[in-house]
């Protein structure tokens, strides 16, 4: 047997197991005592803010704003819409602003149409919106819009601050839109000329006749609605 | 017995004589000096060494046994001969759990804390009651505190307090990954504290969600409180003294 074997096993394993006897039997002999609670779960503070047009949920991602667009869709409802007498057709279009506050916050938001362009049907003549609050979405109509107060902009307020618990609240808002079509006229005449001179004709009652004018509604350009929402000041989510 | 004689007899026999002199009786020592061709090729020494192992994890065993024995005997058997004894003891409950938060205003107890939600910056306080029983000559137990699933973002300080007066440590707080030691005189055979913990969450994420489909996000999951108390080997009789209201 080598040296070290010999020292291994004559000297090093008894040494070894009276240490291991010292510290089994020390640790042995300390009290202690303990207690365990049940499962604390308390909830992350959240915040929501939506817009929905025509089921579709626009979500704002980290409090930015959520938007829709109006365009093709709408275009072709004011193109087969009958013309009013001031030669003008009217859509309305309902969408709901959805918040959701919690950690004791608030939150308000502001609501923006962008302006469509003159060649569009949105757009034509002396085209409009008017965006203003309604009940619920069945009482977005074009009447309605006759005479509700429309939105002046700025601040819509929402859920008030320092209420515990989750806090949610759905807004029904409506957009009225007119457009005014272009008016094409056109009479029409016969001229010819005899041997004493060019005579016209005289235009009968049904030779004069005219016709609205849109752009192509299948082409229209989006317009966007824009919800930005705001955070009270006191609100640390 | 009869290797170690025939080990002695072969050196007697061939102190003054070369190897290759050795006849006779001498034949341990001879086999050692010239190998022979014999399938026996192992010396008689080669059965010794298979016992010693044996032996020595025999007598390791024994040897372990005994310090065992030892080292309870220590505890076991410290009695002063006509003092009376009396059994010293180390125990702990729980008690009632609350919870509050100054910043919203709003308290409650463990089964309304899932509807509570923390912001970014808030304090959850947790008031956590306790009953002991320390009771022990050269008794010196510490406190601590751990929850299981503490997230990163949560970080706490801790004192205990008995009867609205804070006592450990004597003013401010620490951390809740350090343990506290007792004070002596605190000791007693029924004691009443409440241990206090601030949790303070750090910003972490987006806490913006869909509206239309969710009122939540995950629970912040803090796990459960547990309250440990440790006897520590400090002060009289030990290799040093105990930090009262300190670290052991």
């Amino acid at each position: 047997m080598s040296r070290v074997r010999y020292f291994v096993f004559s000297l090093g394993l008894p040494i070894i197991a009276v240490i291991l006897g010292l510290t089994s039997g020390s640790s042995y002999a300390l009290w202690s005592a303990q207690g365990t609670s049940e499962d604390l779960r308390p909830q992350h503070g959240v915040l929501g803010f939506a817009v929905t047009k025509d089921s579709v949920v626009h979500v704002s991602s980290s409090g930015g704003a959520a938007a829709f667009t109006i365009g093709a869709a709408e275009a072709t409802v004011l193109f087969n819409s009958a013309v009013d007498s001031a030669g003008k057709v009217w859509t309305a279009v309902p969408f709901d602003v959805t918040m959701l506050t919690s950690s004791q916050c608030g939150m308000n938001y502001s609501l923006s149409v962008a302006k469509p362009s003159p060649a569009s049907v949105l757009g034509s003549g002396s085209a409009s919106q008017i965006l203003f609050p309604v009940q619920d979405p069945s009482s977005c109509t074009v009447a309605a819009g006759a005479n509700a107060p429309a939105y002046p902009g700025g601040t819509v307020t929402g859920i008030a601050p320092g209420v515990a618990g989750v806090q949610t609240q759905v807004d029904h808002w409506c957009l009225v839109v007119s457009s005014q079509p272009y008016r094409y006229e056109n009479t029409a005449s016969a001229s010819g000329t005899s041997a004493s001179g060019s005579v016209w004709s005289t235009p009968g009652p049904n030779s004069a006749w005219w016709t609205f004018v849109f752009p192509d509604p299948g082409l229209e350009p989006d317009v966007t609605i824009t919800a930005t929402p705001s955070k009270d000041s006191g609100c640390k989510l | 017995m009869a290797v170690l004689c025939r080990r002695a007899y072969a050196r007697t026999q061939n102190q003054s004589a070369a190897p290759e002199q050795v006849q006779g009786t001498s034949d341990l020592h001879a086999r050692r000096s010239i190998p022979t061709a014999s399938t026996d090729t192992k010396p008689r020494r080669g059965i010794k060494r298979s016992r010693r192992p044996g032996i020595l994890v025999a007598l390791s065993t024994v040897l372990m046994v005994a310090s065992i024995a030892v080292t309870y005997a220590l505890w076991s058997t410290h009695v002063t001969d006509g003092a009376i004894v009396t059994a010293g003891n180390l125990s702990m409950t729980l008690g009632d759990l609350r919870w509050e938060c100054t910043q919203q205003k709003e308290s409650g107890t463990a089964s309304t804390l899932p509807d509570f939600y923390l912001a970014p910056g808030n304090t959850l306080t947790i008031r956590q009651d306790i009953t002991t029983s320390l009771v022990g000559d050269n008794l010196s137990v510490a406190l601590s505190v751990e929850f299981s699933t503490l997230p990163d973002y949560v970080s706490g300080t801790w004192y205990v307090r008995q009867d609205g007066i804070q006592f450990l440590p004597k003013k401010g707080s620490v951390p809740i990954s350090q343990a506290l030691v007792i004070p002596h005189e605190m000791y007693s055979a029924e004691s009443h504290w409440e241990i206090v913990i601030d949790l303070v969450v750090s910003p972490h994420g987006s806490h913006w969600v869909d509206p239309t489909t969710t009122s939540s996000a995950p629970p912040l999951k803090l796990g459960t409180l547990t309250v440990i108390a440790q006897q520590e080997r400090c002060g009289d009789g030990f290799m040093g003294p105990c930090l009262t209201g300190g670290t052991p």
